[in-house]
């Protein structure tokens, strides 16, 4: 048996090595005026004095927090859809796989499309103008009304698929005749939408929207990077995307450090704050039965 | 099947227009990368007329775009391979060793899929270019592979749980066999599906990565990825809209080549994302 | 397997970073090229910026082999808008380019870690020959960057439509209020003023240099210079006061100049007629931006009121060239570095590219009324400017809130403040 750590040895270490010990570093250098090229002093909790005194950072918690408001948006689309798509609907599965392309798509290169695209003078606004809607062009990318909305539809376009696909999955473990009997009650598309379908899934609408949160903190330094460069001023920066500038571009060192412990912090209050939702929700549904 | 209710013309009509936003930047992108540039500033927003692959040629010679595919295939290789070698081992091993302290180390090394990219890859960075590895290919395929580690390690132990029953085990074990031989006759074959899933998805993800390229590769423009290539490029004074589509274009035909093939198995893997 | 190795190294690192001992900075001394082979790798962002940029980096290639065939040079063109970011990757990697191409002294001080001082190295009958190095000094005391060549801030007026509007471009753009007054009334004739694009910041950074130059005495440049003053100084309030009475003005056009850069669009609109004026830093670019307009003339920013300076513009060098700390051939790399800083090589180099050089009277090849007006500019003695000194943090704040200043969605006090905080923080 002893040889079985062969097996488990690999990708422990590699995680650690990768994944976790360098978060340790990271803390203890944010408790420096952190130079990597250079040398560093000890300066106690500076950056994060520097930091937390910052409206710049701010602001920037706060768009995080605007991304969420997405949240409705990114969790029904794709569940109403997949409803949808559920029956009666020619090609169905096509559909499914038209929608689940962007899921393969970088990032950064649907960040150049739609950059081009949304440009001020690019081929919306072009195409809004030569059908007689000059009115409605607008700089999509560069008014700070705009640019949060427009990254969230991006945000919805990207995992859109996905998102069909899953709940797809989940509803295809559903009775049929659960739907049939609602039906049969007389209830339309929409009640038997909010009343039976949500319900009957509601364990996958969770996660899925769980995994949007995780994914906004996470996965969207591509794309705010390409789309927007977290502008106009800071309107569209994430936490990840503005460490990278902080370290890349400013050579703030220590502050990037400090923001990074932030950053990781509150992402280990997500899930917490996420299965007690779900634990609240089986005591709930678990009363209910009883 | 004969219960199966009639087609509904406005779902499908419904269905068919969502799917036009879809579809449209894809065929935005395409038009853009072959039209000439007059033919674009003459009308943007409307269809192109005069075609061209001028410009596929120039972003080709401009970014480098031959070897950066190069590097980007060799990357998401070493990706897949460091990524399925490792997480599958231990996902068996976790579905070998059951004990509590297993469960822990198993939820911990899964939990590392919450870890933001940017906060373990600007540590790793600096150490890495005090290695004198900065701008190194394999350095960023390992890196990419490993920040997958966590969802493989998951997605093979659910498989597992599935398909590899503890009677199986058990008989294996019985006939002498070790958790070695157990491993590379019976659970390797098994899992080849769930394989053919997370391979799909590491090659997709890291072949789109661009922040572990822009940190781990910029400092080296013999080693850009598409990715990095098409977004460096893009910044380039003297490069045009119709170049930076066409540097798109390029980067977007091998994952559409891997979609057309593994489709069913991007989708298994995707599925699971949110069934954790 | 590779991947064990590197993890082992990783490891290994990841132990043993203690904080690495301080190195006392040592100027690059003067050294003779060996005779053996070596080959020096250059990364910059200027080919792309002339129209003959890449012959004339070849040539200029050429010429340093005539004096050293066994040094080898690559030159590696880079992107501008990602370049700062490569270089500080390679400043963390210490490794990439034995040379590298910077824009001014402060930039180069953001690299210092990185980077060889090279005052003690230059052939001093060389650099005492070049203008503009004093400012090029950095706050330390260094010279990180040898300067080359020269660029001077102007207007380029499109006389066509100057016409058309019923204006004398000459008494239009004489004075201050001169100018915001033809803003007006190209502005009431839906005509764009300023062709100008916010989205990349440049425009913004080029108009605080423009107007902070022309307010800047020369104790003043001197206090800037040598940071005495920072970015909360009244000095830089008045600027961006200035640059805002010339948006509310109209002078910089409508919204949509918002979503545009200043590097190609201005120009582009510029030559394509659907502007009256370009702002534009070079020869060169005033030819490409005239190439579509050819009836163009050359004007200078009109003299702010509370200017304490003669009629002068913003003008300075138009880069410099730095040698890294891990070249592993710096006396190869401090031979082109001062190879392209020598009179015959600048002289060589404006002919393909239109840059005069910074070697005293250098001059470029005059072929048309508007290179002979520009030249005359940039030949006002009175002529200085403070951008060298704008930390790389400071420009970063500027260019990220160029657009929420220009759009009214921050006001001056503001922008002064994100501004000042990043300078607080370089230092």
């Amino acid at each position: 048996m002893r040889n079985t750590w062969l097996l488990l040895g690999p990708a422990l270490a590699l995680e650690l090595a990768v994944l976790f010990l360098p978060l340790f570093y990271i803390g203890f250098r944010s408790l420096y005026d952190w130079n990597p090229a250079g040398t560093s002093e000890f300066v106690g909790f500076e950056n994060y004095y520097w930091l937390f005194t910052d409206p710049d950072f701010w602001e920037i918690v706060g768009n995080q927090l605007f991304y969420l408001l997405g949240l409705p948006l990114w969790v029904l689309a794709p569940l109403a859809v997949a409803y949808l798509l559920r029956e009666s609907v020619w090609c169905a599965g096509l559909l499914r796989s038209i929608y689940f392309l962007p899921a393969v798509m970088s990032p950064a290169i649907v960040g150049l499309v739609f950059r081009s695209l949304l440009s001020t003078d690019g081929s919306v606004n072009a195409a809004l103008d030569g059908m007689g809607l000059g009115s409605w062009t607008q700089s999509w990318l560069t008014h700070p009304d705009w640019v949060k909305p427009v990254v969230i539809l991006m945000v919805l376009w990207a995992g859109f698929g996905t998102g069909v696909l899953i709940f797809t999955s989940a509803f295809a473990a559903v009775p049929r005749d659960l739907f049939e009997a609602a039906k049969l009650d007389g209830a339309n598309f929409w009640q038997q939408f909010w009343y039976v379908a949500m319900p009957s899934i509601s364990n996958t609408v969770v996660l899925w929207t769980m995994y949007q949160i995780v994914a906004i903190f996470l996965f969207m330094f591509g794309w705010i990077y390409v789309l927007t460069g977290g502008g106009p001023g800071l309107a569209s920066a994430t936490m990840d995307f503005s460490i990278y500038q902080q370290f890349i571009r400013f050579g703030f060192y220590g502050t990037a450090a400090a923001q990074t412990v932030v950053l990781v912090l509150s992402i280990a209050l997500v899930p917490a704050i996420g299965y007690s939702i779900v634990a609240l929700q089986r005591q709930f549904t678990g009363a209910q039965n009883r | 099947m004969s219960d199966q209710p009639p087609i509904s013309i406005a779902r499908t009509l419904i269905a068919f227009l969502i799917a036009v936003l879809f579809v449209l930047p894809f065929l935005f992108l395409i038009a853009t990368a072959l039209r000439t540039p007059a033919d674009f500033a003459l009308n943007p927003g409307g269809l192109p007329v005069a075609f061209t692959t001028a410009n596929l040629q120039e972003a080709w010679v401009a970014a480098n775009l031959g070897r950066a595919l190069l590097v980007t295939l060799a990357v998401a290789v070493i990706a897949c391979i460091v990524c399925v070698a490792v997480a599958l081992a231990a996902a068996f091993w976790f579905r070998v060793n059951d004990s509590r302290f297993a469960r822990h180390v198993r939820t911990l090394m899964i939990s590392g899929y919450a870890i933001p990219a940017i906060a373990w890859l600007i540590p790793v960075f600096v150490i890495v270019a005090r290695g004198g590895l900065a701008g190194n290919v394999v350095v960023a395929g390992v890196l990419n592979g490993v920040s997958s580690v966590p969802f493989a390690i998951y997605f093979f132990h659910t498989y597992f749980l599935q398909v590899l029953s503890k009677d199986l085990l058990d008989a294996a074990t019985l006939d002498g066999a070790g958790p070695l031989t157990c491993f590379r006759r019976i659970a390797v074959p098994l899992a080849r599906p769930a394989i053919a899933s997370v391979v799909a998805l590491v090659f997709v993800w890291s072949f789109g990565d661009l922040l572990i390229a822009a940190t781990i590769l910029q400092s080296n423009p013999d080693n850009y990825t598409l990715p990095l290539a098409a977004t460096t490029l893009a910044t380039k004074e003297s490069v045009n809209l119709q170049g930076q589509a066409a540097a798109a274009l390029v980067a977007l035909v091998p994952v559409l080549f891997v979609f057309a093939l593994a489709q069913k198995s991007l989708a298994s893997g995707f599925g699971a994302l949110s069934e954790k | 397997m590779n991947f064990r190795r590197n993890l082992l190294l990783v490891l290994l690192a990841l132990t043993l970073t203690v904080p690495s001992v301080a190195q006392p900075l040592q100027p690059l001394q003067k050294m003779p090229v060996p005779n053996t082979a070596a080959s020096i790798e250059v990364w910059s962002f200027l080919p792309g910026n002339y129209e003959a940029g890449e012959q004339a980096f070849a040539e200029a290639v050429a010429s340093f082999n005539v004096k050293y065939p066994q040094v080898r040079v690559n030159i590696t063109e880079m992107p501008y808008g990602t370049y700062f970011d490569q270089l500080r990757i390679s400043l963390l990697a210490q490794s990439g380019a034995d040379v590298v191409t910077m824009y001014g002294a402060s930039q180069a001080y953001s690299y210092k870690d990185g980077l060889l001082p090279l005052e003690t190295a230059i052939d001093p009958e060389l650099l005492g020959s070049l203008r503009f190095v004093p400012e090029n000094y950095s706050a330390d005391g260094h010279l990180y960057a040898l300067p080359t060549g020269t660029y001077g801030y102007a207007l380029l007026a499109n006389n066509d439509i100057f016409a058309q509007a019923g204006i004398d471009p000459n008494k239009g753009l004489a004075t201050w209020d001169a100018l915001l007054t033809t803003c007006r009334t190209l502005a009431q004739q839906g005509i764009e003023p300023i062709s100008s694009g916010w989205r990349d910041g440049f425009l913004l950074e080029t108009y605080i240099y423009m107007i902070s130059s022309q307010l800047m005495s020369p104790k003043k440049l001197q206090d800037w210079v040598s940071y005495r003053i920072e970015m909360d100084d009244q000095l830089f309030v008045e600027t961006l006061n200035y640059v805002v009475a010339m948006r509310d003005a109209g002078c910089f056009g409508g919204e949509a100049s918002l979503g545009r850069n200043m590097f190609d669009d201005t120009i582009n609109r510029y030559s394509t007629g659907k502007a009256a004026m370009v702002t534009i830093s070079t020869v060169g670019g005033a030819g490409w931006a005239s190439g579509g307009v050819p009836n163009s003339s050359g004007h200078l920013l009109p003299m702010v009121p509370t200017s304490p300076n003669p009629p002068m513009l913003d003008s300075g060098a138009e880069a410099g060239w730095a040698i890294t700390k891990w070249s592993e051939h710096p006396e190869a790399a401090l031979a082109f570095v001062s190879h392209m800083a020598e009179p015959a090589t600048q002289a060589a180099f404006a002919r393909l590219t239109n840059v005069p050089g910074n070697t005293q009277g250098s001059t470029i090849e005059i072929q048309s009324d508007l290179q002979r007006q520009l030249l005359e500019f940039y030949s006002i003695p009175a002529n200085h400017t403070g951008f060298a000194v704008f930390p790389l943090p400071v420009l970063a704040v500027i260019e990220r809130n160029a657009v929420p200043l220009m759009s009214g969605d921050m006001d001056v006090t503001r922008f002064l403040d994100a501004a000042q905080r990043a300078f607080r923080r370089f230092r």
